[in-house]
């Protein structure tokens, strides 16, 4: 079952005294290496570790197909219950060269779904066609076996719809969905439900997924809220319908570049052109449901008995409706204000936590500025009393070094504020006498178990 | 694959550029973004006291902070200090030292000098695409990845990628070629089905190739990446790859373009402010070659691109603009390097232009819409033999084939197949024997009258009144399968098969001599009489086999040959969907 290449080369006559000879060899073989990707290097494999022959590994395979197809089916999955839809004549007729105006769904048997066909579904309807048409099955069943035409329309209609993008643009301009099929308007309004649900649910297709669900028509229970939240999304709509599918063909064979870009450019115009056309279309719609939406008008009546009520008001005579549109009104209000009162609760803490976060976080760089300044401080303390040695000494770089390092753990130990407290005390003492602070510094180091002793 | 048994990703490690390609939900391979939206991640890291950038964020560090800066290093994993050339080692970033023989970094983290070797660092920023992968996925466990290498990566060198890949985390499935990676992106020639023919690189509407060349393709991967360019010949044959030569040019790349670039802005620069950068001056060189790149990417998206530098040099701004015309005549030398490049590598697989049906672009700097022009004329686009192909981004080539093998490593039906793929060594596939196979020395065909309404290019094809039609062309694989389907003149039909020799044919056109009254005609220059080059086989005078068919007259002959691994070939002929026992036979010996 290799792919049949068709070529459009006519082959001679044989003479009529024509015998076949013995064939001769093929020139000798040549080594080579082959790189070990891709899917075809994964079937060269299949048949030569199981050691297959093209034949029985075509035997293999499509029977392997068949199994998963069966268990995709027998899994009794509802979602993939496609069924199975007769192909009119007209439709096994089809050039597949005019690939572009075939219904790609027909093709499949899945005229019914159409884009509500989940890739499920696809993939088992492009299978399930594929047992039934190809080209070396027909020719054992009919005879028939020139015609693969079919089975090339079915390798387009499933190119088509597998590709996500490529399916959006065909489903923009699915011709078997009629855009135009809408209510005139004049219908009774107890029907506006049925008649209009279909409509909306069959442009809702085209609400981008980013949008989140598309809110339903409702009926006649709906709250107003619900109400305004589907018009207003209708309006706001978001379609990712698009119409390069309409596209028309650049020459063929021209090479002429400027033709090209002038037909591109012009493509580009009509595709906007369409668009703005389709958001215009919607528009109306949406329009016309609204001017005919019996709720809207029972809104309105009550929004108009909601101000007779008030202009009533202290009237004998003017009670509250069971339904008081004012108490409505101001409980919603109420409400409102209460989630605001809320809201700026919410930001206050947040912006006060920041403020106290950074606070903190300056608070510590500040004790870690001045500990480097305390330190200092210290430090001048010991190299101005010529390192407790007495005027005129000169420090041995032993003694300076121990010094200092000693001043280093010690530092090292305290918290920023014992660290300070040092600093004082050492100031204080150093009024009196070099040694006061030595002692101090002394101290410090046998309070902090350190024992090199360089003050002692 | 399904959830349970996890994700593969792809990973394009790039000595510039990485990128990482997962398979999507519709079971297509995309490149995927990190949080900054990016999918090109330069392969840079730098360290700016405890901080640790990694990615484009490294590359604005080149210009405060270049000596901890980490640039070009995975060339020289699986590499000693000594096997480093001197123009690898001349760089304006951390410059690379020898720690008893391992290529190594000295940098400054956390204000500690510290000493990473190349493969450290490697861990690193695998460890990084690994965790953007991660983040991307969310959840979904990684099964596995394939990595890609250039062609001439060494043994020693494949592995070293390959062990840092693993204590970066990865499962690794396989390291793969990069050329092999760019026809595995396309699919190319590999039926997509049983018994379906392959898709078109272009899609649907893709240009539809001459008759019969679906399953058999001659191809050109032109992969030009920031600091090299390779070019690679292939034969795709129904899918099953070899490779016929590789050319490794190191001094061509985006960086060159890059190059003219910074010099076109620098003296626009010296013009407009009267101010001249240092040579010395590395920070403002530095800073304007950064933007130059990202002028130099957003002119192949638009026609014309600005490059503004603040405080360039002597604190005095910067603003150039630059059109994609200028572009291509500051870059016409680099063209023409690339294009011998190209020429070199035909050279050495045996093949001219005319030979070739398809070329591939792979590489970030393969979307430079200059060189896909020149390399237009180059295979003459025009005469449509050769098909061009560049739907796929070419930066995203590679790391989409790498997913999509390691989407076909894991998902293949049979585990013998799988558990065989990822028990081969990680090695070049020249040096492993298991990939070892036959393949056709000749091509081998069938010989028609002359068509009577052919198109000019299958008229210049024909030889003595026939034309050789090839059905298994050389360097095919095997064994090998081929099906076609004939239409017939009367019956009974004669089939007529022999071998034959690739051969070109050279026309000189003299081309018609410009209008003089057409004033404004663009191009006035002298016009030289086109030579126009035709592939074509000559068939040997011997045939292999002639059988004759019976048949009903309007009915087609369907032809299936069958070669061997010995060498040996059946032809089945028959009516189409008639029964195989009415079928002629003809057995070919092996040589
Ligand atoms: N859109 C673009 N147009 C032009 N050049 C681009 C574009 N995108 C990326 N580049 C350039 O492509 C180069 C990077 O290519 P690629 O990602 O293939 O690198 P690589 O494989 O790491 O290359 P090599 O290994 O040769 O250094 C850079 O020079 C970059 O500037």
């Amino acid at each position: 079952m290799s792919a049949i290449i068709d070529l459009p080369y006519q082959l001679g006559a044989a003479p009529s005294s024509f015998k076949p000879g013995q064939p001769s060899s093929l020139s000798a073989t040549k080594e080579t290496v082959l790189l070990p990707a891709g899917r075809s290097y994964a079937a060269h494999l299949r048949r030569q570790l199981n050691q297959l022959s093209f034949q029985q590994d075509d035997e293999r395979e499509a029977k392997r197909i068949q199994q998963e197809l069966e268990a995709t089916n027998g899994a009794g999955d509802l979602d993939l219950d496609i069924g199975d839809e007769p192909e009119s004549q007209d439709l096994l007729d089809r050039d597949p060269k005019e690939w572009k105006t075939q219904d790609h769904y027909a093709v499949l048997g899945l005229s019914a779904l159409r884009y509500k066909a989940t890739q499920d579904q696809i993939k088992v309807a492009h299978r399930k066609k594929v047992l039934k048409h190809h080209p070396d099955k027909k020719a054992g069943s009919s005879g028939l076996a020139n015609d693969d035409s079919f089975f090339k329309c079915i390798a387009k209609a499933y190119e088509v719809l597998s590709n996500p993008e490529r399916r959006r643009q065909f489903d923009s301009v699915d011709e078997a969905i009629d855009d135009e099929d809408v209510p005139t308007g004049r219908e009774k309004p107890e029907r506006f439900y049925d008649l209009w649900r279909p409509v909306f649910e069959r442009e809702a297709r085209f609400s981008d997924p980013k949008n989140g669900p598309v809110p339903s028509l409702g009926d006649a229970d709906s709250t107003r809220e619900e109400v305004d939240h589907f018009y207003d999304f209708f309006y706001n709509f978001d379609s990712w319908r698009s119409f390069e599918y309409l596209d028309k063909e650049v020459n063929e064979g021209s090479d002429n570049r400027d033709e090209k870009r002038y037909q591109e450019k012009k493509n580009r115009n009509e595709r906007a052109r369409r668009k703005k056309e389709d958001n215009a279309r919607l528009r109306n719609l949406v329009d016309k449901a609204l001017s005919v939406d019996p709720r809207i008008k029972q809104f309105k009546a009550q929004e108009k008995a909601a101000r007779e009520a008030k202009k009533n008001k202290g009237k004998v005579g003017g009670a509250a409706s069971p339904l008081d549109p004012k108490k409505a009104e101001e409980e919603r209000k109420r409400k409102e204000e209460e989630e605001r009162l809320a809201k700026e609760a919410a930001a206050k803490k947040e912006e006060e936590d920041k403020a106290a976060r950074a606070d903190a976080k300056k608070l510590k760089e500040a004790a870690k500025k001045n500990l480097k300044k305390e330190k200092k401080t210290l430090r001048n303390l010991i190299t101005s009393n010529n390192y407790f040695l007495g005027q005129g000494a000169t420090p041995s770089a032993d003694v300076i070094e121990a010094q200092l390092n000693e001043l280093d753990a010690i530092v090292s130990k305290l918290e920023p504020e014992q660290v300070q407290e040092l600093r004082q005390k050492c100031e204080k003492v150093g009024a009196e006498s070099a040694d006061k602070i030595k002692a101090e510094l002394d101290a410090a180091s046998k309070a902090n178990g350190i024992t090199t002793g360089a003050f002692a | 694959m399904s959830e349970s048994t996890g994700a593969v990703i792809g990973i394009n490690f790039g000595q510039s550029y990485s990128s990482i390609a997962c398979i999507n939900q519709h079971g297509r391979a995309d490149v995927i973004a990190n949080e900054d939206g990016e999918r090109q991640l330069a392969t840079r890291i730098s360290f700016n006291g405890d901080q640790v950038y990694l990615g484009n964020q490294a590359t604005a560090q080149l210009v405060r902070n270049a000596p901890n800066t980490i640039d070009r290093f995975v060339n020289l994993l699986g590499r000693s200090f000594a096997e480093i050339t001197e123009d690898e080692k001349k760089r304006n970033s951390a410059q690379i030292i020898d720690n008893s023989g391992v290529p190594s970094f000295k940098v400054l983290i956390d204000e500690k000098e510290t000493v990473l070797s190349a493969h450290e660092v490697a861990v690193k920023y695998l460890r990084s695409l690994f965790l953007t992968a991660k983040d991307f996925l969310s959840g979904v466990p990684i099964a596995g990845a394939v990595l890609s290498v250039p062609q001439y990566f060494s043994t020693a060198q494949i592995e070293a990628l390959k062990k840092a890949a693993v204590e970066a985390g990865l499962i690794v499935l396989q390291v793969l070629t990069s050329p092999a990676a760019a026809l595995v992106a396309y699919g190319l020639t590999s039926p997509q089905g049983l018994g379906q023919l392959p898709s078109h690189p272009d899609g649907v509407e893709g240009a539809p190739y001459p008759a019969g060349k679906e399953l058999d393709r001659n191809v050109v991967v032109v992969d030009m990446g920031g600091s090299s360019t390779d070019v690679s010949v292939l034969a795709a044959r129904a899918g099953i790859y070899t490779l016929l030569s590789y050319v490794h040019n190191s001094s061509v790349g985006g960086s060159s373009v890059d190059d003219v670039l910074v010099k076109f802005f620098a003296k626009e620069f010296t013009k407009k402010t009267k101010v001249t950068i240092g040579e010395s001056d590395k920070r403002a060189w530095a800073k304007l070659r950064n933007e130059a790149e990202v002028t130099k990417r957003a002119l192949s998206a638009s026609n014309s691109a600005q490059c503004s530098v603040e405080s360039l040099a002597e604190g005095v701004d910067f603003t150039g603009s630059v059109n994609r015309m200028r572009l291509d005549l500051l870059s016409g030398e680099i063209y023409s390097k690339v294009q011998e490049t190209v020429e070199d590598a035909l050279k050495q697989a045996g093949l001219e232009a005319a030979q070739i049906d398809e070329v591939i672009f792979a590489g970030g700097s393969a979307r430079l819409p200059g060189l896909y022009e020149r390399l237009a004329i180059v295979f003459n686009e025009e005469a449509g033999n050769t098909h061009l192909t560049a739907s796929i981004d070419a930066d995203q080539v590679i790391a989409r084939g790498c997913a999509i093998n390691a989407q076909t490593i894991t998902a293949t039906s049979g585990e013998l197949e799988r558990d065989y793929i990822l028990s081969l060594p990680a090695k070049p596939a020249s040096e492993i024997p298991e990939l070892k196979a036959k393949a056709t020395s000749r091509p081998f065909g069938i010989l028609v009258p002359a068509p009577k309404e052919a198109s000019e290019a299958v008229e210049k094809q024909v030889v003595d009144g026939q034309l050789f039609v090839t059905l298994i062309p050389a360097e095919t694989p095997l064994p090998a399968r081929r099906t076609f389907r004939f239409p017939v003149s009367s019956s009974p039909a004669l089939l007529s098969f022999a071998e034959g020799t690739p051969s070109v044919r050279v026309e000189k056109i003299e081309a018609p001599q410009p209008d003089p009254e057409d004033e404004d005609d663009e191009d006035d220059e002298p016009l030289e009489p086109e030579e126009v080059r035709t592939a074509y086989v000559k068939p040997d005078s011997n045939k292999i086999a002639e059988v004759s068919v019976e048949l009903d007259a309007s009915k087609k002959v369907e032809v299936e040959v069958i070669v061997n691994a010995d060498g040996s070939a059946t032809i089945t002929a028959r009516e189409e969907g008639s029964d195989s026992s009415k079928a002629v036979v003809a057995k070919i010996p092996s040589a």
